[in-house]
């Protein structure tokens, strides 16, 4: 009763949860959005399927299927460790799950004579789930003993793993106290032997306790004349469906550990508690499939039958009114690719700029960490729209490919992650420095005063941790040295040879842009008005001014180290005193 | 000859031709890339964090010289960058501390063991014009290419050592190796304007166009360059902004390492040159 109303509770809340994931990855829309709702890309998707069903396509995602999905090569060669670790909890749970779960309807359906405690199915039944636990203690020892992995583990993996673990675990558990249950002995008795004369039984107990390790209260009388008439009542009616356990190699030493308890256990029959345990965590597992990293069972397919016939990338084509179905679909990949993560940590452990991440301690630079927050943003915002540390995690990105080609998922970060910075510019959520190119150096002169101030009041504004970067806290300090700049005979060689300066279309209106006058403002000790300057931020790094200096001033490095040092300060300032709305800025 | 090989972070995905190319062509020079799992250089993180970018260059030179290795990167953005890095390193004890804390965390440490070099420093200098003239059989006669130089492979000297800051000749030589005519253009030493894309997309427009101009009004069929950057500026984004074009469709962006390899007869699509821009360039070197 309890075990069908669990599994039928289980099965519903899987079903709904894979629907309600159906509906946020047709509803999801991450980069420009395309008009068309829900049932336009339902269409688009079943469209795209069944053309790919009838196409090259076809081949290429069941290719795609047997080497990433099911044998996993692409991990093997990551690591042979990976591959190793995935392969044993993927396939030993699947044929567990087969021939185990659904021992009944599949394994009796190969094997007509099948019975789970004859062999070789009671030695296969151990060796599964060891090589599961195997693989489980494989991934617990990366996730402890990888620094970088270590860095990025959180509930959901120890979730995921504990599960996975404790599910195995109970089964051993349950098989163990099967083997030493003496209510379930007398239950067969009375089921398969019939007529219970007291000698007979004394005689099958006595064999039963030596050779098949169940623990009776009190013991069984074991001598030589009871095993051998309890030899012949076994081989007449027990051996058909029961092999001597010897073959349990893992439940085996676990009922002989819990012999001395086992008068206990049996009289509160453990092996039923055991039994409830194990298929109500089995269930439990079923039931959070689509709600923790399990979901990537389903996810990762389907990545990669729909990745595999179409790997290039969006073209930018304008707006239409009618989207196409490629542009579509790309949508709802999208949307899929959020949830086919399962924060295995490939991407962050080789991201190319995991070494900012390091120093600038924003962990929102690693990718999958930036997975994780714009899954979080488009559960409120139903858009890619995100916070100021996803935007700088984003802009630091160097769009350098690696995630994606290292991702074991297939999943086309790179795509989610050019979409996301659309849709970041969509929202007028730029690239700072951007921002502060468009911004009149007035009010970046106010937004860095009142960084200062927030910052000096040790309460950041944005979420963004703070932690001093610039130059000085590494004891670089061109600013902070009057040798620096003080050599300056205001000659304007650095703003005569500037490209920007001469490249300014309204002179006019920009009165601060030459590095001459950058070093001056330094020389009267106004370093918050030289890093508000024009030429700070237009600055395009191209030495000119350093190298033709009469002087030997490093203009440009003091233009970076000023960048730097403004850069600290406005990610402090509170969010009214720097304007975000670029429309309003420009115009 | 054996280097560590640095594409830069750009190649894979934005530009792969350059990374067929320059690999074509080496491998003709007996140049053997050794390859591993680098990291950024640092050069887009500068404007924000200069120990982020020190860190970040840093770890790449104590990744390469865990096997005393000299880097090559066929980018001057990434080669500057590493040459700042050096420079600042081996001046600041304390940044050097600070780096090499840092780095003893994964087991690596900055000794000071290993250069940068550029690709076109590498072929001119370790190469050597006599070896590639000896290679080119296609010598791409009367074609008028503007060498572009990249300023942060040039400047400032002091740092990046690459060639005279004011007079540079080190490209105009390489192109002539390959038959070709390099032309003197007033502003063959300024900036593509790439370093302020996404930034301050009109000045790093306006820088763009007054280059293209300048190349342009002194006769050039085509744009040499060889840094990745500077190549997108060129040919991506200016092919984006045709009205920022002053060329219009003529004087297309070819890499160094594409013109030297058809001047050495290798295949077109070995350069990568078939899904870039220049079919008429392929037209026009005859083949």
């Amino acid at each position: 009763m309890l075990f069908q109303t669990s599994l039928y509770l289980a099965l519903a809340i899987c079903l709904a949860g894979l629907l309600w994931r159906c509906y946020l990855w047709l509803s999801i829309t991450i980069g420009p959005p395309v008009p068309g709702g829900i049932g336009r890309r339902l269409l688009a998707v079943i469209q795209g399927i069944a053309a790919a069903l009838t196409s090259r396509r076809l081949m290429a995602g069941g290719v795609a299927v047997v080497r990433d999905a099911l044998l996993q090569l692409h991990l093997l060669k990551a690591h042979p460790l990976r591959w190793l670790m995935h392969f044993l909890i993927f396939w030993g749970f699947l044929l567990l799950l087969l021939f185990h779960a659904f021992d009944d309807s599949v394994t009796r359906w190969w094997f007509p004579d099948y019975a789970s405690t004859v062999n070789p199915f009671f030695f296969l039944r151990n060796l599964l789930g060891a090589l599961v636990l195997l693989g489980v203690l494989l991934a617990l020892v990366r996730r402890c003993f990888l620094p970088a992995l270590k860095r990025l583990t959180t509930r959901r993996d120890t979730l995921a793993l504990a599960l996975l673990a404790a599910i195995l675990l109970t089964g051993f558990l349950l098989e163990a106290t099967q083997i030493v249950s003496e209510p379930i002995f007398d239950e067969m008795v009375a089921d398969y032997h019939g007529d219970e004369d007291p000698e007979e039984v004394a005689a099958l107990k006595a064999i039963w306790a030596r050779d098949y390790h169940v623990v009776f209260d009190p013991p069984a009388t074991v001598t030589d004349a009871l095993i051998t008439a309890g030899a012949a009542l076994n081989e007449e009616s027990c051996t058909v469906c029961h092999s001597r356990p010897t073959a349990a190699f893992a439940s085996l030493p676990l009922a002989m550990a819990i012999t001395p308890v086992a008068p206990a256990l049996n009289r509160m029959r453990a092996d039923i508690w055991f039994w409830h345990l194990h298929y109500l965590l089995c269930f439990l597992g079923l039931a959070l499939l689509p709600f923790t990293k399990y979901r990537h069972l389903v996810t990762t397919p389907l990545t990669l039958v729909l990745r595999a016939g179409d790997p290039q990338t969006e073209a930018p084509s304008p707006p239409a009114l009618t989207p196409t179905r490629a542009q579509l679909n790309r949508r709802t990949r999208r949307a899929l690719t959020l949830d086919g993560c399962t924060f295995c940590g490939a991407c962050s452990r080789h991201c190319s700029v995991a070494p900012s991440a390091e120093i600038i301690a924003n962990p929102l630079i690693l990718p999958s960490e930036k997975l994780s927050a714009l899954r979080r943003a488009t559960r409120r915002h139903g858009n890619g729209k995100a916070d100021a540390a996803f935007a700088e995690g984003s802009y630091i990105c160097t769009e350098c490919y690696r995630c994606t080609r290292l991702c074991p998922a297939g999943l086309d970060l790179q795509d989610l992650w050019r979409a996301s910075k659309a849709d970041l510019a969509r929202h007028s959520c730029t690239d700072l420095h951007a921002l502060a190119v468009k911004t009149p150096a007035s009010t970046l002169f106010d937004a860095l005063r009142a960084g200062a101030h927030a910052a000096s009041a040790n309460r950041p504004a944005l979420d963004v941790p703070k932690v001093p970067t610039h130059a000085a806290a590494q004891g670089m300090a061109l600013c902070d040295d009057p040798a620096t700049f003080q050599a300056c005979v205001q000659c304007a060689v650095c703003s005569s040879v500037c490209p920007v300066v001469a490249a300014a279309c309204e002179p006019d209106q920009d009165p601060e842009i030459g590095p001459h006058l950058v070093t001056n403002l330094l020389r009267m000790g106004q370093p918050e008005l030289a890093q508000a300057s024009g030429m700070v931020w237009s600055c395009v790094t191209c030495y000119q001014c350093q190298e033709n200096c009469p002087q030997h001033i490093r203009v440009a490095d003091l233009l970076y180290e000023l960048r730097n040092r403004a850069w600290d300060t406005l990610k402090q300032a509170a969010p009214p005193a720097l304007p975000t709305d670029l429309e309003e800025v420009a115009s | 000859m054996k280097l560590f090989y640095f594409p830069g972070c750009k190649l894979e995905h934005h530009l792969p031709a350059y990374d067929r190319a320059t690999r074509a062509v080496l491998k003709r020079f007996a140049v053997d890339l050794v390859e591993r799992e680098f990291n950024c250089c640092g050069y887009p993180i500068r404007h924000q964090s200069f120990a982020a970018y020190l860190f970040s260059a840093a770890r790449n030179f104590a990744l390469a010289e865990a096997q005393g290795l000299d880097i090559l990167t066929p980018c001057k953005c990434c080669f500057g960058s590493f040459k700042h890095a050096r420079y600042w390193l081996r001046r600041k004890a304390t940044l050097r501390e600070a780096v090499n804390r840092r780095l003893a965390a994964e087991g690596l440490r900055w000794e000071d063991r290993c250069d940068v070099v550029h690709l076109l420093s590498l072929l001119h200098h370790r190469v050597g014009s006599d070896l590639l003239r000896s290679a080119v059989t296609h010598p791409l006669d009367d074609l008028r290419v503007a060498a572009h130089y990249g300023c942060h492979a040039l400047r400032p000297a002091e740092v990046t050592a690459f060639d005279n800051p004011t007079a540079p000749q080190l490209f105009e030589a390489l192109v002539a190796v390959t038959g070709a005519t390099p032309v003197h253009w007033s502003r063959r030493t300024e900036c593509c304007g790439n370093p302020l894309w996404e930034k301050n997309p009109r000045m790093a427009l306006a820088l763009m166009e007054k280059k293209l101009l300048s190349a342009h009004d002194a006769g050039a069929a085509y744009l040499c360059t060889a840094c990745t950057y500077c190549q997108l500026q060129f040919d991506t984004i200016r092919r984006q902004h045709p009205g920022h074009d002053p060329a219009q469709g003529t004087l297309t962006a070819i890499l160094y390492p594409q013109l030297l390899g058809l001047s050495m007869g290798l295949p077109a699509e070995e350069l990568g040159l078939e899904s870039q821009t220049a079919p008429a360039f392929t037209a026009c070197a005859g083949r």
